[in-house]
């Protein structure tokens, strides 16, 4: 196997340290801007400032991985239809009134979701990437019209489901929640080392799958394992925070942009450079004006004209 | 020649149907819950032909036929019912008058967004019931009443009143609800917010630590705001002053119809701890 130096040379330690500050200054701002008061960081600064960080690391690393294991520079992490099933969980419970126990039905549709497109990508006897790919989208389209049905009848539930729909950090925990949630976390980013462990294994298969599999690489098998634990990540995060678009689908790819194909590198840039746009956004999207905006709208807005910059200067 | 016969025939068909109801009795639809109540306590159930899903009180007024919800009236339904005044509300509902006027039914919007507005929409109401005399009454007697529940006193309670759970949602000093509080002793902790029923901050919340917390929707119990994270420390939390659906009817206070004198009757007794 090709080893690549993470850090060509001075060039590349600088761009390092310098994220590093960056991110540091952000989070800085994040936790402290316009409060002084040590209570209120610690107990509602903190909380949102982990679940962003959960977030876009999870969004932004499952992006770089779903776009190579489908072969597709479109994927994100959201287009196997896992995070429509979530979405439907948590709109549910919000028009059974269940608010409480929004995040635990999210993660049940999050794990229907699972089993019915493995279930789907598995019908004729064979499975192919294209397969997969084709049975979340349409497993995703399902979901997504029952969830403009649901909305269509209870628009008195319209805020708590623009909230799933469009990202809401701003997810209220309950004393008892964020024990659990800080489990989630632990649990989350194991699930994360793992994917990374793959990307040796995922770089080969970016040369195709019979090359992958003449070098000895159960093809199959891997791309089943990065499917259920991907899928089980993007369900935490739509547990709690709902939808948030654009993270998982440029993130990886201005981290290639910028920093070349390897894959164990693009994971670990695209894992913390996600979860630092994210928070970045969700500073703006709280302070930019005196209501709060939803999230989703601000990666985007802020996320596309840096694409388009990164894409210029690749030239 | 016999197609023309049959066209005549349809011609003559179209044309009877047009103005049967001409010097009959008026016929109202009420879209809106709360002028639903205006109506009624106007003038009781006479002529009302039709009312939204929503409209639950007074009871007479639930046996009445349905055109659909606040959110999704059926223009359809309402046609059939050939009223002659449908009133309507605002919000959504700013389209459906729009809609049915250009139907060439005539509509009344009548949306308070304030304690003064109510009254003269009482008025109007009134007005268009032809009742005018009965309208001025019963404003009369609604004012003198509001005006005997104001509250004179110094000290008032800060008060964060919660009318939905996720995003939080508050309302403003401006708002209906806010001159309510205010109207029966209560100090608003959100006096300045971007619209009338706003999304706030939890931590802002928490830095105002408000004395007394009433929810207004649904599916939340006080116990829960108790747990909260970092809502604990909140005088309300602490001292367990947090007020749900079941104690204090939230269509008391958010609906601007007759009833906000309950209303403030109750949110007085709340303010004041008895």
């Amino acid at each position: 196997m090709k080893k690549i130096q993470l850090n060509k040379g001075i060039y590349g330690v600088m761009k390092v340290i310098l994220f590093i500050l960056l991110s540091s200054l952000i989070i800085y701002f994040y936790l402290t801007y316009r409060t002084g008061s040590g209570f209120i960081i610690s107990q509602v600064r903190f909380p949102r400032l982990l679940l962003t960080f959960l977030c876009g690391f999870v969004l932004g690393g499952v992006g770089s991985v779903y776009q190579i294991m489908l072969n597709n520079p479109l994927a994100e992490p959201y287009i196997l239809g896992v995070s429509s099933g979530a979405a439907l969980g948590a709109v549910g419970a919000i028009v059974l009134g269940l608010y409480l126990f929004v995040p635990f039905f999210a993660f049940a549709g999050a794990l229907l979701m699972i089993l019915t497109v493995w279930y789907l990508a598995q019908i004729g006897g064979f499975f192919s990437s294209t397969k997969l790919l084709l049975s979340g989208i349409i497993a995703g389209m399902f979901c997504a019209s029952l969830i403009s049905l649901l909305l269509y009848f209870n628009q008195q539930e319209l805020g708590s489901i623009i909230g799933v729909l469009m990202g809401n950090l701003g997810h209220i925990f309950s004393v008892r929640e964020w024990l659990m949630f800080r489990i989630i976390v632990g649990i989350a980013l194991l699930l994360m080392f793992y994917l990374y462990t793959l990307s040796d294994r995922l770089n080969i298969l970016t040369s195709g799958d019979l090359v992958a599999s003449s070098l000895g690489i159960e093809v199959k098998s891997l791309r089943r394992n990065v499917f259920v634990i991907s899928s089980l990540l993007v369900g935490f995060t739509v547990a709690y925070a709902g939808i948030i678009g654009f993270v998982g689908l440029l993130v990886p790819h201005i981290i290639r942009m910028l920093f070349g194909n390897d894959q164990r590198r693009v994971f670990l840039l695209s894992s913390f450079g996600g979860a630092v746009f994210l928070i970045l956004c969700d500073f703006l999207a709280m302070h930019l004006i005196v209501i709060e905006i939803p999230v989703g709208i601000i990666t985007a807005f802020i996320g596309c004209p840096f694409f388009i910059y990164c894409f210029a200067k690749n030239r | 020649m016999k197609n023309i016969l049959f066209i005549l025939l349809l011609a003559l068909l179209f044309s009877c149907t047009g103005e049967k109801r001409e010097s009959e009795t008026p016929r109202y639809v009420v879209t809106s819950p709360e002028v639903g109540e205006i109506v009624y306590l106007l003038q009781g159930t006479k002529n009302i032909v039709g009312v939204t899903e929503e409209t639950d009180y007074p009871l007479p007024l639930q046996k009445i036929a349905k055109v659909g919800r606040f959110g999704a009236v059926s223009r359809e339904k309402i046609i059939a019912l050939e009223p002659t005044l449908v009133f309507t509300s605002g919000l959504e509902q700013e389209f459906l008058a729009h809609e049915l006027s250009k139907a060439g039914i005539v509509t009344v919007l009548i949306y308070p967004q304030s304690l003064s507005a109510l009254l003269s929409g009482i008025e109007e109401v009134a007005r268009y019931l032809e009742i005018e005399e009965r309208g001025k009454t019963v404003v009369d007697s609604l004012r003198e009443e509001i005006n005997f529940l104001r509250f004179e006193g110094e000290e008032r309670p800060r008060v964060y009143i919660e009318i939905y759970g996720d995003p939080i949602m508050s309302v403003s000093r401006n708002s209906f609800v806010g001159e309510l509080i205010e109207i029966a002793g209560g100090e608003n902790i959100f006096t300045e917010l971007p619209r009338d029923y706003s999304r706030v901050r939890a931590e802002d919340v928490i830095r105002s630590d408000p004395e007394i917390i009433i929810l207004t929707y649904p599916g939340v119990t006080p116990r829960e705001i108790k747990f909260r994270k970092g809502w604990q420390y909140i005088s309300a939390c602490r001292n367990d002053r947090i007020y749900g659906v079941e104690d204090l009817d939230p269509d008391l206070i958010l609906r601007a119809g007759p009833r906000i004198t309950e209303g403030l009757r109750i949110l007085k007794r709340v303010f004041q701890g008895i």
